[in-house]
């Protein structure tokens, strides 16, 4: 229901601005893609990209960086310690930006249900837009996905980004429930000059650990 | 005044002008490169709706430095695409080749300073291998240019376009066959295609000076690579391929030059940077300066 | 009157200064500001009074009668006038650099320095020249040394350089006195010119040693060695005048002897390389391996102040290009990079001195991000390196512009292209200290680091704001030159207050930094139009999704800066780069050994004896030369 008030109140938004459905067309003509290759899914990615399906024709190709991307793939399962690392991918991306699942990992859990280190919900840790069923996708059904993907951009439907900082407690609050669980393997660093000392003091200090 | 506020419409003219020729090129050589690996492609406007898409999102900075230095970056290679003489004219009635070496240097410059001020060591790492690679192509470059230099004794490009005006035979490609070929290695090491695409090395440095630029920053990133391509294959065209006498030839000859660079890069892997540097000397570097020896002493 | 003005500004700083060693120091240093506001006052209205000269006369045994002359040259009063100005600049700087803790006692010495520089600048016979040169030489060995052990070693190095150059120079002197039978340096410039054609053996000679002297002081090959110790351990403040003007003593030696001998004599008279007389050439060629070898070096200096100093050397080297090119352009040539490395070696000292004002630190990896909390620091470095690039629309790109035209000109592109070599290899080492300084990740330490003080910021601003005008009208220098030249018996060269014409074409260099600013209008219309922006932390970066913090990585050791070009160090392992310290060295301990003779000789008690023999056999030596 939430969801819905968001997509109503993303259309009227749209509709004010004369430039709403060229800009999506723009959009969804050239999605840059980084893909988090978690799991196994990741191999059905090299034939979409190459000569056999050619995945630049839609205009997509990947991204070096978060940064660059509009479209973070999550191909596979995804355990505890890389949902930090996807979660962290996912807030260094500029807005637009949409999230697709793949396979039945990020769904429900697929095979790995019930193993300890994997979370079954991606829904619940950051907003999917799109989600491939099948273990493990092929590409014709990543193709067809992608491009009701871009139906979806081109409506104003795939509105993932918006939900997530509308809803950013509630995400938050799944996401902190499952990274409390893990722990730094190292000492984090903590910052040695937090009380803010001053230059003169920095340098006393210093001169100090050297007679030392 | 007045002639001063046309002349900047023009220069404004010119700026887009040459973005879009080169996104124009950008695109048809992912068409090309995509056909050389027996795929479709995007299509040859493809660039253009990335650039525009870029524009479109929203973006980070770290600090001001980041957003001047991008600035500087693009509007330094946007005043050396003043200068190069586009079918045997000359916007703004000069265009020493000193002046674009030169001016072209600001916008790396600027670019250095706004990607390291993100403080991100890839970034840093990517300018550093760019900066130790100029080293690499400047050298032989310069020398094949000084070669004419001495010959026609004016260092205009318009110059030496208007002196090879006279059909295929008078072209600088037969005149200095051997600084055309050390131009044609620097050149790949100039727009940073394989085998010296060091400086962007997705797999490696996760795409070096670009890899904190993000929305506009990604934006204006393309765009200086576009003026870049519009630079570089235009001074090739003013130096060797006898100029053009009317704006699509001279587009056919920038697209030929480019076309090359991209079948290279197509089949090629990349050096390590410092075999980069040492192929482009010992390549490029003897050809450049074979030329120069002969040009200095018989030309 | 105003001719007495002459010996006032030599004589005066220098009494001043001694009067001011029993002074305290903060004391001093207003002293010094002031008395420099007075000189440049003096120096700039001197212009207008027209041609003055003062004489002064005495008697040395066994020589007749010595006249000394002071006066004011073309030549002599731009070089004044550009020395004077930075003089004050950096005087200003240092009223502020000195304060409490930071402070050192060189005001006094300094003070006798520029008064020797003046005297340097308007000497009109050699013996005049001399003493201001040895008085020059003292007081710069002392303010290198400042009482440190690490930079009384370094003081010793340049004394010792230098102490060469003074001895090949009283031997040409003195080789010149017996030719022409006057101290005049302007009959023995004609002598010279002359002998060249009948004498040609003695006037190479003469040539040579004074060369040598003037190369010395400029650190040219193979003298190189000196400023990457003395500007490095001289006081911060003092770097800047080392570099800006100290190391310009030589390139004015070589406008003012070597150069008008070679343009008085006729073409032909000395076999030429290239159009330009081999003397001439070796000095191109020593000139533009300056270049190199200062580049080189400088690519991996990690010392921010060794660095620069490098830079120095490489820069100089350009200087001799153009002065070897021996055509009117070089010389102006010369000259506009003379000014224009005044002036962007200044700031970039400057702002050396200030990030080591506030932050103790020499070693660049210790610091970056600086930019973030020092911006009109950061802001003068990055001019200074823009123009030391000699990156338009900054004033370095105007001189580097002349000096390729000149060699153009002469079709001399193997030295060219030795200089583009160094001139690209400028941007590796120059945007190292950028990044590595200034950019980057900010060190916790340094948070709170402020802006350099009022007035050294104030000197900096000033500085910048030289740069941009000698960049955007170049005529504002260039047009001083014609004077000069004339002066020296060359032709003028075209320049107007925008634009230069060289051999192969000319540029207007603000129509070039007009339609820069233009296109970077039209960037700035494209970013203002594109998307929101939001600003993000330093440290949020992207880092293959793992957070440096969890591995125990702050901000500063995620600054990469050490070691910074060390994948292609090996490029230039074949390149000889040690060999002349190396030969240094070796020379060095022969010196220490005769000198170890020596105390042990007279230490036997005989002391008194030694010296008489010693003294009579250097008499007899005197008396059979004469
Ligand atoms: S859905 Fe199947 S193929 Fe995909 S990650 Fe899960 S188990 Fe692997």
């Amino acid at each position: 229901m939430e969801m819905d008030n968001l997509y109503l109140a993303n259309l009227r938004e749209e509709k004010q601005n004369m430039w709403g459905g060229l800009v999506n067309y723009f959009r969804k003509r050239s999605m840059w893609m980084l893909y988090y290759c978690t799991g196994c899914g990741a191999i059905e990615l090299p034939p979409t990209m190459t000569s056999r399906y050619d995945m630049e024709r839609l205009g997509m190709g990947p991204m070096a960086t978060p940064r660059q991307a509009d479209l973070l793939l999550i191909t596979g399962y995804l355990s505890v310690k890389t949902l930090k690392r996807v979660i962290w991918s996912y807030e260094q991306m500029q807005e637009p930006k949409y999230v697709v699942g793949f396979g039945s990992c990020p769904i429900n859990g697929g095979i790995y249900w019930d193993a300890y280190p994997v979370i079954n919900h991606l829904e619940a840790f950051i907003p999917v837009d799109m989600s491939i069923a099948g273990c493990m996708p092929r590409p014709q059904a990543i193709i067809d996905a992608f491009e009701k993907l871009m139906g979806e951009i081109q409506e104003g439907k795939a509105i993932g980004y918006k939900r997530y900082e509308k809803h950013y407690d509630w995400y938050k609050k799944n996401q902190d429930a499952v990274l409390g669980r893990t722990e730094a393997v190292l000492k984090p660093w903590n910052d040695p000059f937090a009380s803010n000392p001053s230059v003169d003091e920095l340098m006393a200090l210093e001169k100090g650990e050297s007679n030392v | 005044m007045n002639a001063y506020a046309l002349l900047g419409i023009k220069l404004i003219g010119v700026s887009f002008g040459s973005m879009a020729v080169g996104l124009l090129f950008m695109g048809l050589g992912r068409k090309v490169t995509a056909r050389i690996q027996r795929r479709m492609g995007p299509p040859f406007y493809q660039s253009f709706i990335d650039v525009i898409k870029c524009f479109t999102k929203t973006s980070i900075t770290h600090n001001f430095v980041m957003d001047l230095g991008i600035i500087m970056a693009l509007g330094g290679l946007i005043a050396t695409a003043f200068f190069i003489p586009f079918a045997n004219f000359s916007i703004l009635g000069s265009s020493s080749v000193v002046i674009v070496l030169y001016l072209m240097s600001i916008g790396y410059l600027g670019m250095a300073m706004g990607v390291s001020a993100s403080g991100n060591p890839n970034a840093t790492i990517g300018i550093s291998r760019a900066l130790a690679l100029m080293m690499g192509y400047e050298i032989p470059f310069v020398m094949v240019i000084m070669a004419m230099l001495i010959t026609y004794n004016s260092s205009d490009l318009l110059t030496y376009a208007v002196a090879q005006s006279n059909g295929i035979g008078s072209w600088h490609i037969w005149k200095y066959p051997l600084g055309f070929i050390a131009v044609e290695i620097a050149f790949q090491a100039m727009v940073g295609e394989a085998p010296y695409d060091h400086m962007i090395a997705p797999a490696e440095i996760a795409s070096g000076p670009m890899v904190e630029l993000s929305g506009k920053y990604l934006g204006i990133g393309f765009l200086l690579h576009a003026v870049q391509l519009y630079v570089e294959t235009g001074l090739i065209v003013n130096l060797f391929l006898g100029g053009a006498s009317s704006w699509y030839v001279m587009l056919v000859k920038m697209f030929a030059v480019y076309f090359t660079t991209l079948s290279i890069n197509a089949v090629m892997a990349r050096y390590r940077i410092e075999q980069g540097i040492r192929h482009l000397w010992i390549w490029a570097g003897s050809f450049g300066l074979l030329q120069l020896i002969y040009t200095r002493i018989w030309g | 009157m105003t001719s007495n003005m002459l010996p006032f500004i030599v004589i005066a700083p220098v009494l001043l200064g001694l009067l001011m060693l029993s002074m305290p120091k903060r004391l001093n240093w207003w002293i010094f500001f002031l008395l420099n506001i007075v000189l440049a006052g003096v120096i700039f209205t001197l212009k207008s009074k027209g041609a003055m000269s003062f004489t002064f006369q005495w008697t040395l045994f066994g020589t007749g009668k010595v006249v000394q002359k002071l006066g004011v040259t073309p030549l002599g009063w731009f070089f004044l006038a550009i020395s004077s100005a930075a003089t004050l600049l950096f005087s200003m700087f240092s009223l502020d650099f000195n304060d409490k803790k930071h402070s050192t006692a060189i005001a006094p010495l300094w003070l006798m320095l520029v008064g020797a520089t003046n005297g340097i600048f308007l000497s009109q016979d050699w013996i005049s020249f001399f003493i201001s040169w040895e008085l020059m030489s003292w007081t710069s060995l002392f303010i290198i040394g400042h009482g440190k052990t690490s930079s009384f070693k370094a003081g010793i190095y340049y004394y010792a350089l230098s102490f060469f150059g003074t001895m090949a120079m009283m031997a040409g002197i003195w080789l010149l006195f017996h030719r022409t039978g006057s101290w005049e340096i302007s009959s023995g410039v004609l002598k010279t010119a002359q002998d060249l054609s009948s004498h040609r053996g003695f006037a190479l000679t003469v040539l040579s040693l004074f060369t040598v002297a003037f190369l010395a002081k400029s650190a040219l090959f193979p003298f190189h060695m000196w400023p990457q110790m003395a500007h490095a351990e001289a006081p911060d403040d003092f770097s800047a005048y080392l570099s800006g003007i100290m190391i310009k003593y030589g390139v004015y030696g070589l406008l003012l002897f070597i150069v008008p001998v070679f343009a008085l004599t006729p073409r032909g008279t000395i076999k030429s390389i290239s159009g330009v007389p081999w003397p001439m050439y070796i000095l191109a060629v020593m000139s533009a391996l300056t270049s190199v070898i200062g580049t080189v070096m400088a690519i991996f200096t990690n010392d921010m102040k060794k660095l620069m100093a490098w830079s120095t050397v490489a820069n100089v080297g350009y200087i001799g290009v153009g002065l070897a090119t021996g055509t009117s352009l070089g010389y102006a040539a010369a000259m506009f990079h003379t000014v224009n490395h005044m002036m962007f070696k200044g700031g970039i000292f400057a702002s050396l001195a200030a990030v080591k004002y506030r932050t103790g630190e020499r070693e660049m990896h210790r610091l970056g991000g600086l930019a973030y909390v020092m911006p009109i620091t950061f802001f003068t470095f990055l001019l200074g390196i823009i123009a030391a690039a000699g990156i338009p629309p900054l004033s370095g790109f105007n001189s580097k512009w002349m000096i390729f035209q000149a060699l153009f000109e002469k079709k001399m592109v193997f030295v060219a292209t030795a200089l583009f070599f160094a001139s690209t290899g400028a941007f590796l080492y120059l945007f190292r200290g950028l990044h590595t300084i200034f950019l980057g990740q900010l060190s916790p330490r340094f948070r709170n680091v402020k802006e350099a003080p009022p007035l050294m910021s104030l000197s900096m601003i000033v500085l910048m704001i030289l740069m941009l005008a000698a960049g955007i009208f170049p005529g504002l220098v260039t047009g001083r030159f014609n004077d000069i030249l004339v002066a020296a018996g060359l032709n003028p060269i075209k320049t107007t207050l925008y634009s230069m014409t060289g051999s192969t074409t000319s540029i207007n260099s603000t129509l070039v930094a007009s339609v820069f600013a233009l296109a970077v209008g039209v960037v700035f219309f494209l970013f203002v139009i594109g998307g929101r922006k939001r600003r993000v932390k330093m440290m949020d970066n992207y880092t293959c999704g793992e957070d440096p913090l969890d591995w125990n990585v702050g901000p500063d050791r995620y600054h990469y800066g050490y070691d910074f070009y060390q994948p292609i160090k090996g490029l230039f392992s074949w390149m000889p780069l040690g060999v002349v310290e190396k030969g240094y060295n070796a020379l060095g301990r022969f010196m220490e050994r005769l000198g170890n003779l020596v105390t042990s000789i007279s230490a036997d008690g005989t002391r008194l004896g030694w010296s008489f023999v010693l003294g009579v056999i250097l008499i007899i030596v005197i008396g059979v030369v004469k």
